[in-house]
């Protein structure tokens, strides 16, 4: 087959407009709440008050009396409430997580974190609903909990599930190389221990979204999720074949990962069932960030030793990871921690070893940057304590030891794409010290830099078999239509996948529809996470426009040739290239197809597609691309290729402290990524700096957790950074092409955001001398350490 | 189950008319910014809304001989904007720059803000340190009560049922300001905030100075420990020790969920002496390392 | 529920008479209605994805008592856009910065932003990041809406200068 290769870019690469901006930008996007059918009813989920607590029983029969209210659900009318999957047994999504997945809290069984669902009401008002709630009597016999997984993992810990024998919910380990003997090896040996806190996702949009019945007992859905393929997992419940559960979803109002687990569906599914009615949820702010998942909180160890010139000879770390209430996606976390825990530097002596525990808190699973944030920021941490000590600049200590292009992971797996990590680490240590910094501002504050690293994969976990297709469809007036079940939580997924289509056939970005989100209407796309959606649906795209274009252009190839070589009028012959010639050298262009060396010798795009149409071509392609699959690792010594590529991220900021008050302000932010190739070079932009005030809010962001209960449940307490809070932030774009997506890109989405916060707490170490080992710095906290010092 | 009436007064006769007949039970609402959050999560129920924010006569603000009157249902954003009162009152205005943000400023307003008797209302320390009185209305009657004797405890005020804030006056000084510490650098409710208005100095030093903070105590609290220990004392050179014991017997902070007892003990000294820079000319920065809301202090002074 | 009332206003510029109950938010009342270009991100002030105008001011809705806006005027985006110049000059700058990610806070932010041009302000960075802090947006880290809103500022300056 004949490969037709645009040299030139006409719209990847540039700064296209997503083909859904102006909606959003009228307020005409839809999103899951801003719907409303005739006769619909509100659901509502009544959720526990403890932490920790038996669930003695159940009484509806209040609720059930009062008028309004059409169904009152709980465990026991749930056809399939629970469903275990061992871990990696499953490999396509939505089938089930690892470990117990229940549905509703089951009488008799323990009640595993505050807000944990125990019973289901549909009523005609959302008021009443809320009534029907309050009137469900529930006997709950409080345990004590557990809420520490140092404490959880030990063997006399009281147990948070009524199912499992232990708290832990799993072990692994990476090792490389001999540890023992490298300590020996070493001039300086830095050991510290670190806590992360945990996480919220604050996306404006609370999980929401309705359901409705279809004719021959189907039903369908339009949610907001990252996952589409839950609809398997919610049919299962149901006990429903998977043809009669269509899940529709919408775009969201952002996901980081908060909107990957299964949120609203199987309950609306389970009320549309039980009621036959259209039926609507919305979540309150409070219940969203009781009832979603949080990233892990982390106790880590950290010990690190260096020879004299800095060269890093061994690391050991060790985690202990919160997992809360229910697994959830905690091991797939878990192993990207692991894998990531000794950073992104070349070190032949290593280990890692984590392990993870139920406790009574809400519980842990995806947050953008996948279990990555955590790690990176000790690893980091520890580079400057270390550069400190060593007397050297931590750009000199990082330049050592850096991993390059060849070098092996922690897992001995040498990564296939390109690694700029020292060209990202040079470029923005130069632009942070371009001027040179002053000791205070002139209003007295202290200033400090400091500079971090980050590395994260892109696409899932190679043992999980990940797959995407897509569907292309050329209409008779030249227009095309894209077939994708793409979520798309705002960070462009699927008008990326428009502008692929439009760069290949030579179109305008507003001549490809998307159609996305449909599981029974759209090819499946896989889920929206992992930043996989532009590797693994830009690659199915291509595979699926290829076909297309080869078709097309064979068809313009011989109009062009058939009817646009002149006739020599003395001979009154044709000269003309045999098509295979022609073939090589057209393009698409401006909606039509050149052949490149006489661009005069072309063919509308349309004219093409009205031709191939009348001789009964095809104008539809699917396209899959298939990442590469590996084998299920031995959790006791991962080896190998987890994931199938990397990308790699610098940050560099400078801070102003208040002595006085311990208040500090990020003044500048110079963030750098190789995101392989910028194909949409706003959405390449707009996820480092969305990226980077994300985890710079993990600085301030306090959920207050005491004891199971979150104390910061609203945005009145759970403070996340207003544009007053976040300065300038001068972005770095480096295009290696060296990525496994199309043209060479990689992805950005949650590698954006890991080597800001150790950025930070850096530069706060420079500018006070506070080492902190947690990247939760409130005022308070800052100052109260500055009195210690003191005294 | 929510359970409110609504009754919508036009003018300053049907309000008094409502609110007498109503009593205990009538409740203003004017930009709503507290009353709509409280009904939404429960802690209000079974009343009668009054609407006020229609009624002229409590709008806007006057400046007649060295007095300034702001109607109770002003918009915090008026006083934002205000040239007069950046000039004449820079205390308050510092205080409105700060206070939630931009959008919640444009119908929030001045008497639900000292009426909802919030420790953290923004607003209530500077006119405290402005020695400001409350115009107050009832049917048939109205008094002036000054603000010191104003707040009663978190949520508490001297307020009689049926009686309504018409206005809020005070002298104007220029050399006054307000400082505020938050969590964020807008949308913060305050971990602590301190005015000071400086009536005169002599030879550098203090000899009539009023001073109150906020977040600190049950109630906004006017510091009459910490004034009386600044009298003849250099306002550019207060010793911060000092100023901290006086400050002890002035507040009562406790934990919540902004900060600790001791971080806003730690902090009263630092904040009180930051606004006392600043209303003491302007040269806040030179000597106390502030924040970016130092910039309104300059060009406020 | 607690009796509806009845309650006259403009909204968008067309004459509305609509039931609510006494203690709706505005929020309440116009999403129920069907003005779901007005979005619901906390219900207590605190994200301003539900900003409208109300008598050309820019407001949180969802702190706003319905009941007191009988007899106003409110605008959301729908009712801006393709009306209002300077609401359209900022959608397009919006869209062409890349200012829009999931868009869900874009509603509100561009009416915080019309706002602030609208009372004079100017093309400073650093007024804008503060005209804007009412408004959250998890998405973007704020950049791209900051350039857009500069942009429309700065030509709006060299407009009336020039
Ligand atoms: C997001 C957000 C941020 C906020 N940030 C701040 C902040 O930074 N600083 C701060 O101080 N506050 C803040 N607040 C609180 C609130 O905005 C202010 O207290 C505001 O000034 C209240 O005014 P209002 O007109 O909205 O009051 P309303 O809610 O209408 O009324 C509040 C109370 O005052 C009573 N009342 C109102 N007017 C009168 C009157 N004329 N006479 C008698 N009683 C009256 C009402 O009955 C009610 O009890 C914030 C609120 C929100 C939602
Ligand atoms: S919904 Fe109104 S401010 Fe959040
Ligand atoms: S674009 Fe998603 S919240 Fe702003």
């Amino acid at each position: 087959m004949t490969t037709l290769k645009s040299s030139n870019f006409r719209l990847v690469g540039e700064r296209v407009p997503r083909h859904d901006a102006w909606a959003k930008a009228k307020g005409e996007q839809l999103y899951s709440a801003d719907w409303a059918l005739p006769g619909m009813l509100h659901g509502k989920v009544l959720r526990s008050k403890y932490p920790a607590a038996i669930l003695r029983a159940i009484d509806t029969s209040r609720a059930k009396a009062l008028p309004g209210v059409r169904a009152v659900l709980t465990a026991a009318d749930v056809p399939h409430n629970r469903d275990v999957t061992k871990f990696g047994q499953m490999r396509d999504v939505g089938a089930g997580f690892e470990g117990l997945y229940k549905v509703l809290a089951e009488v008799g069984g323990k009640i595993r974190f505050k807000g944990e669902a125990i019973a289901l009401v549909a009523a005609d008002s959302e008021e009443l609903a809320e009534r029907a709630c309050a009137l469900i009597e529930v006997d709950y016999e409080p345990q004590e909990g557990v809420f520490d997984p140092r404490e959880a993992i030990l063997d006399n810990a009281y147990l948070v599930s009524s199912e499992d024998a232990s708290n832990v919910i799993m072990r692994t380990r990476v090792e490389q190389g001999d540890l023992e003997q490298a300590w020996e090896k070493c001039h300086l040996i830095v050991e510290n221990d670190y806590y992360t806190s945990p996480h919220e996702h604050a996306y404006l949009e609370t999980e929401s979204g309705s359901g409705w019945p279809d004719e021959n007992g189907g039903i369908t859905l339009r949610v907001g999720t990252q996952v589409l393929e839950h609809y398997r997992t919610i049919a299962k419940v149901l006990g429903l074949p998977h043809t009669k559960l269509r899940n529709m979803s919408v775009p969201m109002g952002g996901g980081f990962g908060g909107k990957e687990d299964i949120t609203v569906e199987t309950y609306l599914a389970l009320l549309v069932k039980a009621t036959g009615k259209p039926v609507k949820m919305v979540w309150s702010r409070e219940e969203s960030i009781e009832a979603h998942s949080k990233r892990h909180p982390m106790y880590l160890h950290y010990k690190t030793g260096v020879d004299r010139d800095g060269f890093i000879l061994a690391q050991e770390v060790s985690i202990v990871m919160d997992g809360g209430g229910h697994t959830y996606l905690t091991p797939w976390v878990q192993m990207y921690a692991t894998i990531n825990g000794s950073g992104c530097y070349n070190i032949a002596n290593l280990r890692c070893e984590s392990v993870s525990a139920f406790t009574n808190n809400t519980f842990s699973s995806a947050n953008r940057g996948f279990g990555v944030p955590q790690v990176n920021f000790c690893y980091e941490r520890q580079m400057d304590c270390i550069a400190r000590r060593l007397g050297i600049s931590p750009y000199e200590l990082r330049r050592k030891n850096l991993l390059r292009n060849g070098d092996p992971l922690a897992t001995g797996f040498v990564p296939l794409g390109h690694v700029a990590l020292d060209q990202l680490l040079q470029q923005t240590w130069d632009k942070l010290n371009q001027t040179p910094k002053p000791e205070r501002l002139p209003d007295g504050r202290k200033v400090g830099r400091g500079i971090a690293c980050g590395m994260m994969g892109y696409g899932r976990l190679c043992f999980l078999h990940d797959i995407s297709r897509i569907g292309i469809r050329i209409e008779l007036d030249g227009s095309v239509t894209l077939r994708a079940g793409v979520p798309d939580l705002g960070g462009g997924q699927s008008s990326v996948l428009a502008q692929i289509v439009a760069e290949e056939l030579g179109l305008g970005i507003e001549d490809v529809r998307p159609l996305i989100m449909d599981t029974h209407m759209t090819p499946l796309c896989g889920t929206t996470t992992a930043t996989r959606q532009l590797y693994m649906s830009g690659n199915a795209c291509l595979a699926a426009v290829q076909p297309l274009k080869e078709r097309l252009a064979r068809k313009a190839a011989a109009i062009i040739r058939d009817n646009q070589w002149p006739q020599n009028p003395a001979t009154g012959y044709i000269w003309r290239p045999d098509i295979e010639h022609i073939l090589g050298h057209l393009v698409f262009a401006d909606k039509k197809i050149y052949y490149g060396p006489d661009p005069g010798k072309n063919v509308d795009f349309v004219a093409v597609v009205a031709h191939v149409s009348n001789e009964g071509g095809e104008l539809f392609s699917e396209g899959q691309f298939n990442a590469p699959f590996t084998e299920v690792p031995d959790l006791n010594n991962i080896k190998g290729q987890i994931l199938p590529d990397m990308t790699y991220t610098c940050h560099g900021v400078e801070v102003a402290v208040d002595e006085a008050t311990g208040d500090y302000q990020v003044l500048r932010i110079v963030a750098a990524i190789d995101c392989g190739k910028a194909v949409n070079r706003n959405s390449v932009e707009g996820q480092l700096e969305g990226g980077t005030a994300y985890n710079l809010g993990w600085l301030r962001e306090d959920l207050a957790w005491e004891q199971g209960i979150t104390r910061a449940n609203s945005f009145a307490t759970y403070l996340i950074p207003t544009a007053a809070d976040v300065p300038d932030i001068e972005t770095i774009i480096v295009e290696s092409r060296g990525g496994l997506g199309p043209y060479g890109a990689k992805g950005v989405g949650e590698p954006s955001d890991n080597s800001i916060a150790p950025a930070i707490v850096n530069a706060i170490a420079d500018a006070t001398g506070l080492e902190f080992n947690t990247p939760l710095i409130k005022p308070e906290t800052l100052y109260l350490a500055l009195q210690n010092e003191r005294n | 189950m929510k359970d409110f009436a609504y009754h919508k007064a036009p003018d300053l006769k049907s309000v008094q008319q409502l609110l007498t007949e109503f009593a205990e039970h009538a409740l203003p609402v004017a930009g709503g910014s507290n009353v709509m959050v409280d009904i939404r999560n429960g802690r209000l129920n079974d009343r009668e809304l009054i609407g006020i924010s229609d009624i002229a006569e409590l709008q806007g603000l006057r400046f007649s001989r060295g007095k300034i009157i702001i109607g109770a249902a002003t918009k915090i954003s008026e006083i934002a904007v205000s040239q007069l009162l950046a000039a004449k009152a820079p205390a308050l205005w510092m205080a409105a720059q700060v206070f939630a943000d931009p959008i919640i400023r444009n119908s929030a307003t001045v008497g639900g803000n000292l009426a909802y008797a919030s420790p953290a209302a923004d607003l209530a320390p500077p006119l405290l340190a402005l020695n400001a009185d409350l115009l107050l209305l009832k049917k048939g009657g109205k008094r002036k009560l000054p603000l010191a004797d104003f707040f009663l405890g978190v949520n508490h005020t001297a307020l009689e049922p049926g009686e309504l804030i018409a206005s809020v006056e005070f002298a104007a000084n220029a050399r006054s300001a307000f400082y505020k510490l938050g969590l964020r650098n807008a949308m913060a409710i305050s971990i602590a905030t301190a005015a000071a208005a400086v009536k005169r100095v002599r030879d550098g030093s203090i000899s009539e100075i009023r001073l109150a903070m906020g977040s600190v105590a049950p109630r906004p609290v006017r510091c009459l420990h910490a004034e009386q220990f600044l009298l003849g004392k250099q306002a550019l050179h207060i010793d911060p020790e000092a100023l901290a014991q006086a400050l002890v017997w002035d507040i009562s902070p406790i934990d919540d969920i902004r900060a600790s007892a001791v971080y806003r003990r730690a902090m009263a000294p630092v904040l009180m002496q930051r606004a006392i820079a600043r209303a003491c000319g302007g040269c806040a920065d030179e000597v106390f390392a502030g924040k970016k809301s130092a910039d309104e202090g300059r060009a406020g002074a | 529920m607690s009796g509806t009332l009845q309650i006259s206003l403009k909204i968008n510029g067309e004459s509305r008479v609509l039931h609510t109950a006494a203690h709706s938010s505005l929020l309440n009342l116009l999403r129920d209605n069907g003005y779901f270009d007005v979005k619901c991100g906390c219900e207590q002030g605190d994200c301003g994805a539900c900003t409208v105008l109300l008598d050309g001011i820019a407001v949180k809705s969802c702190v706003i008592l319905a009941m007191n806006c009988d007899g106003h005027e409110v605008r959301t985006i729908k009712g801006l856009g393709g009306h209002d110049r300077l609401t359209s000059r900022l959608q397009k700058a919006f869209v062409e910065h890349g200012a829009i990610q999931c868009g869900f806070c874009t509603p509100g932010m561009i009416i915080a932003a019309g706002d602030y041009l609208r009372h004079d302000g100017r093309a400073d960075r650093e007024q804008i990041r503060r005209a804007m802090s009412g408004n959250l947006c998890r998405c973007t880290g704020y950049q791209k809406i900051i350039d857009a809103v500069y942009e429309v500022a700065a030509e709006l300056e060299s407009e009336v200068c020039g």
